[in-house]
């Protein structure tokens, strides 16, 4: 009963919207020419990689992928670490408008991946040019992304969740224009993602609780085109 | 000029540190919690004092039940037995805990009770049950047993049992972020073993003045007879004098002995690959007619009416068998033949009370079948959102079942609208 009225309300809410659009669609498609003159859009699309390493405990010197036993028959082993390179790929949509002459602003999108976890970033994005040399010439271009990567792109193993988390990614680049006044991008920065993997069977024999908390930084590195 | 070069390369230094502090090393921590065993050390000395009469205690990691006149013995697995005052089964009352360490089974006789207590059998008197006292014992008689998936240990030289805790760890540690899943140290359950499942069928005890037992047990009377089963071994007791028990002999059985069951003059005991089929004309010598082999799984047993029940059932180390009810004719019981299978849930525990029969299915609840045509077996009800393992039928229409939330009682004199009687809840254990 309660989800059917939810579903009402939805419903109705979504016949007004459409409604509320369609008597506002002329003067919205004013609007919008007139936004866009005063603003001017902006698209970046880049790819590129994130580069970083894992620490990881290790047992038995990495011999065993599990703890040393308990109990007074066993020594107790020192802590060992594990350390590997890791190299994923990133990709990533910035859609924005220019509020003054070298700042624009807008939604980052785009997808991550982190070994079998793929993380889908939605963020707000700064862009400025923080050194040009000459009007309408290369220029050394900041930006920073705020936002929360989702999991919808992302299948789990059965019994567990994983939850995105908080993005922060500031980078530094060079915007390289075209003639047709598109640009070149590259750019360098850092990455922080947050990520929870939670255990959700219950009942297991074996597990009872397993909660994994995990936090990515890593470099980021990656070539793209503005227009 | 000078200067100012000196300010950019702090600046640049201060930048470089900044950089270095982050780092771009991911840092993946899991608090996780699971469960592993510790080995502890007994000394025979200790063990053997530790028998004490208590006051009632809270149940708690229940293991079998017997049953006998209007008591229930329940086994809180290897730290002693409470008992249950049931001559009112609407309110079962708790009157005593009995101190007992490492019993796993145990089988009463007229007033005499049985247990193990790690390697050795000792008597007790129980004819004032408030009042137990013990009365004998059989020293070093097992070597080693297996109760909830932990094997214990005897060694007669050095006089001591070695013996593991489960124990539920929470760490935090430092994993590589799923690039693949670290697991910790299992121990290896075995479900068969778990004391939980079996059942008994509506067969009267096997000689007069015993009392009954779940059919997971590995204690049973005949006659003049004690039977242990241990992890390999079939160990029979003369009982001639019951309070003072002596081994008569030791049969192999192989391995993988899970039940001793009797019915008639014979005794079904199932391992988890098959049931064997023993003779016992002569109870003091039983002997092997025919075996009934079966995928590997965890498989109590109940007959009745030359029709053997047997439950099959997968999950963890029970196998990779299908979840089913065979249903086999005993009738030749030099030549046991299938009948049928129903397809089950995860059927554990079952008892038949003919016509009707009753199937624990684990977590998913009690059903309860119309058995009248073994070739159409059909369900009656079905009580789901308990927990149901095993069951003993205890006559008149009554029905005990344990689940991992206590001992229920149910009044069947309705097998489509079984009655809840009482519930007594088990102090929560994880």
């Amino acid at each position: 009963m309660k989800n059917n009225s939810k579903k009402y309300i939805g419903k109705i809410s979504l016949i007004f919207l459409l409604a509320a659009l369609c008597t506002s669609i002329a003067k919205a498609q004013e609007e919008k020419e007139r936004f866009f003159k005063k603003y001017k859009f902006v698209n970046q699309t880049e790819f590129g990689g994130l580069f970083g390493r894992i620490k990881y405990q290790v047992y038995y010197g990495g011999w065993y992928p599990y703890p040393v036993p308990f109990g007074p028959t066993y020594p107790s082993y020192p802590t060992q670490y594990k350390v590997s390179n890791k190299v994923n790929i990133s990709a990533q949509t910035f859609n924005g408008v220019y509020i003054d002459k070298k700042t624009a602003a807008g939604l980052t999108i785009g997808v991550d991946g982190y070994g079998e976890t793929v993380l889908m970033p939605i963020a707000l994005g700064i862009r400025r040019s923080i050194v040009q040399k000459k009007e309408g010439g290369s220029s050394l271009m900041g930006g920073i992304d705020v936002g929360y990567s989702t999991a919808w792109l992302n299948v789990d193993d059965t019994g567990f969740k994983t939850n995105g988390g908080l993005l922060i990614s500031p980078t530094i680049g060079y915007r390289l224009p075209m003639r047709n006044g598109s640009a070149w991008l590259i750019n360098f920065g850092y990455r922080f993602q947050r990520a929870d993997y939670i255990q959700e069977r219950q009942g297991d024999i074996y597990w009872v609780e397993s909660k994994e908390v995990r936090k990515h930084k890593r470099l980021v590195f990656r070539l793209g085109i503005e227009f | 000029m000078k200067n100012n070069y000196l300010k950019s390369l702090a600046v640049i230094l201060g930048f470089g540190m900044a950089l270095g502090n982050i780092s771009c090393t991911d840092n993946c921590e899991t608090t996780r919690t699971y469960r592993t065993t510790v080995p502890f050390v007994l000394s025979v000395q200790e063990i053997r004092e530790g028998i004490v009469a208590q006051a009632p205690q809270e149940l708690n990691n229940l293991g079998k039940i017997y049953v006998k006149d209007n008591y229930i013995f329940i086994n809180e697995l290897k730290k002693g037995l409470h008992i249950i005052d049931n001559s009112n089964p609407q309110k079962p009352e708790n009157i005593a805990f009995l101190k007992v360490p490492g019993v796993i089974d145990m089988a009463v006789k007229d007033h005499i009770l049985y247990a193990d207590s790690y390697m050795d059998m000792v008597t007790f008197d129980i004819s004032d049950p408030k009042n137990i006292k013990q009365t004998g014992r059989v020293k070093d008689v097992f070597l080693n047993g297996l109760a909830d998936g932990i094997t214990w240990q005897y060694q007669p030289q050095s006089q001591q049992v070695t013996d593991s805790d489960v124990k539920i760890i929470t760490e935090k540690i430092r994993t590589n972020c799923g690039f693949s899943i670290v697991n910790p140290n299992p121990i290896y359950y075995d479900y068969a073993f778990q004391n939980m499942s079996g059942s008994r069928g509506p067969t009267s005890p096997s000689a007069s003045g015993t009392g009954q037992g779940g059919s997971m047990a590995r204690f049973t009377i005949y006659n003049d007879y004690l039977y242990t089963v241990s992890m390999n071994d079939l160990v029979l007791f003369n009982i001639k004098s019951l309070t003072q028990p002596v081994q008569e002999s030791k049969i192999n059985l192989g391995w993988g002995i899970e039940t001793i069951f009797p019915y008639k003059d014979k005794l079904f005991i199932g391992s988890n690959t098959g049931m064997y089929i023993f003779d016992n004309k002569n109870p003091a010598k039983p002997e092997l007619m025919s075996m009934f082999a079966h995928a590997r799984a965890c498989d109590p047993v109940v007959v009745a009416n030359d029709i053997a029940y047997v439950t099959l059932r997968s999950g963890g180390p029970c196998g990779v068998a299908p979840n089913r009810l065979d249903v086999v004719d005993v009738s030749s019981l030099a030549f046991p033949r299938l009948v049928k299978s129903y397809e089950m849930q995860n059927p554990a525990g079952l008892a038949i009370d003919s016509p009707n029969l009753f199937i624990c299915e684990g977590q998913y609840g009690l059903k309860s079948f119309d058995a009248s045509s073994v070739s159409d077996i059909k369900l009656q009800q079905h009580i789901d959102k308990i927990n149901a393992f095993d069951m003993i039928p205890l006559g008149n229409k009554h029905l005990l079942m344990v689940g991992k939330d206590g001992l229920y009682q149910y009044d069947t004199s309705n097998p489509k609208d079984l009655k809840l009687l009482s519930l007594i809840p088990v102090k929560k254990a994880f």
